[in-house]
């Protein structure tokens, strides 16, 4: 599932907003086999953060290099997307089966951290085929999968004056424009946390750089990753 | 319009022929308006196209048109199902806006279909309408997508058809074949931005990394190879 696929009404006045009709299409690519959490919420947010980094960094240029003249809002767009993905990511977990249905005080739960001997009984406890932690990794390389992706086959604003553009205009093959830096650097942190195999994601030291954040491009508190929200406890703070 | 609605919707078996609703009553002994026999007509395909789907699909679909109640996000109601023909007819969710557009400005579009040709895409005017509202509204119009949409996706995955589904169907040829496709198309990106220079990319610039990464989702793509199942 992608962004194209979601309709929604886009009402002249937003005070009428209760009443809005919402759909989702493009049924002919959903796959019945049910990649769910590593399927189509991966996708999801992977499409959002891709456009994070273009708002993002926008936003870190814009009192510096942008100029007064530029059309784009970007403050409205990071309003926009952190309000989307935070609710999409909270009303995820408050209904799935999946997240919610897991004891609260597990090895599993308790940061992340599993410790090895662990595996076996977290992964054969709901007679589910998968466990979270599986799905969890999937996850990472599917949404690493499409920012990388994205940053090849997509174009995207750059309107910042360091990147030198000619006519204004972007392409990814423009050497060292920081918008497509910035989503193959965030990708592949995503790729990397994912880890050659599923001991590696499980790693003590692996869970706590994704709890944490270590060497995420975007910064600390509002700029982590979305990802790990997902699959994070419900009482987890983000805002050490 | 009417016409083409009903020669479409017709049943392959059924033995109707397309009708003209204004100029002529399809069943003159039946005292009904022809809308409302169009009705029941459709009501009536739409048990069978339910019917059918489910013989063809096995048993894990048709829940999809209920949970939609629940969460307040339509999808299209199936109207007609014709595996020999392999068409799937289903019904319009009205004028509605794709939620990808609202984003179009933040990137360029291919425009022409010979050369690629980029150019700035112009703000909506519903985002500058937008603009003039109070920042409390716009949330609260964005968080109400997001709760909805993130409530269908959670009882949509959740459901038990997914979870049999997971279990039961066999392979999808076509899926994966996709994914192989789109990963191997991003090996060669990579490469090429490697070799090229074209990307500073300190954590896959090294080609044993590269390999590493393509490896691993090649094999998540249907989690087959996985050493953990």
């Amino acid at each position: 599932m992608d962004l194209s696929s979601i309709l929604v009404d886009m009402p002249d006045n937003l005070q009428d907003s209760a009443a809005l009709k919402m759909g989702v299409i493009s049924w002919a690519r959903a796959s019945l086999r049910g990649r769910g959490l590593d399927g189509d919420m991966a996708n999801l947010i992977g499409d959002l953060e891709v456009h994070r980094v273009v708002v993002d960094h926008h936003r870190q240029v814009g009192l510096l290099r942008l100029g007064q003249d530029s059309p784009y809002d970007f403050e409205f767009y990071h309003q926009a997307l952190v309000a989307l993905t935070e609710s999409i990511i909270q009303a995820y977990k408050k209904n799935s089966d999946w997240l919610r249905k897991l004891p609260k005080r597990s090895k599993v739960n308790k940061d992340f951290m599993v410790e090895p001997g662990a595996f076996g009984r977290i992964r054969n406890r709901r007679g589910y085929s998968t466990s979270l932690l599986l799905l969890e990794r999937s996850a990472f390389l599917t949404v690493g999968f499409r920012l990388l992706e994205s940053a090849f086959e997509n174009t995207f604003l750059c309107l910042d004056p360091m990147c030198n553009l000619p006519d204004g205009t972007h392409t990814p093959t423009q050497r060292d424009c920081v918008v497509v830096q910035k989503i193959l650097k965030r990708g592949s942190w995503y790729l990397k946390r994912a880890g050659s195999s599923y001991d590696d994601f499980a790693r003590k030291l692996n869970r706590r750089a994704i709890k944490r954040a270590w060497q995420w491009d975007g910064g600390r508190g509002e700029g982590r990753p979305w990802l790990p929200r997902l699959f994070s406890r419900p009482d987890h703070k983000y805002g050490d | 319009m009417e016409q083409l609605t009903v020669a479409l919707l017709a049943p392959p078996d059924a033995g109707l022929t397309a009708w003209n609703l204004d100029a002529e009553h399809p069943f003159p002994e039946i005292n009904d308006k022809p809308h409302t026999i169009l009705f029941k007509l459709l009501r009536r395909w739409k048990c069978q196209a339910k019917i059918k789907l489910q013989k063809y699909t096995s048993t894990y679909v048709v829940p999809l048109i209920n949970i939609q109640s629940n969460s307040g996000v339509q999808v299209p109601q199936l109207l007609n199902f014709d595996p020999r023909a392999s068409t799937l007819i289903s019904s319009d969710l009205g004028n509605l806006t794709e939620l990808g557009q609202f984003f179009t400005p933040l990137r360029y579009l291919r425009v022409d279909s010979v050369a690629i040709v980029r150019q700035p895409q112009p703000i909506p005017f519903y985002v500058t309408r937008w603009e003039l509202g109070s920042q409390r509204s716009r949330q609260a119009y964005f968080t109400m997508l997001g709760t909805r949409l993130g409530t269908f996706l959670a009882h949509l995955h959740g459901h038990r058809w997914q979870q049999r589904g997971q279990e039961e169907a066999s392979h999808i040829e076509g899926e994966t074949t996709d994914l192989e496709e789109r990963i191997r198309r991003l090996h060669q990106n990579l490469m090429v931005a490697r070799d090229s220079r074209q990307f500073p990319i300190d954590q896959l610039d090294v080609e044993e990394a590269i390999d590493k990464a393509i490896a691993v989702l090649r094999a998540d793509i249907s989690r087959i190879n996985h050493p953990d199942e």
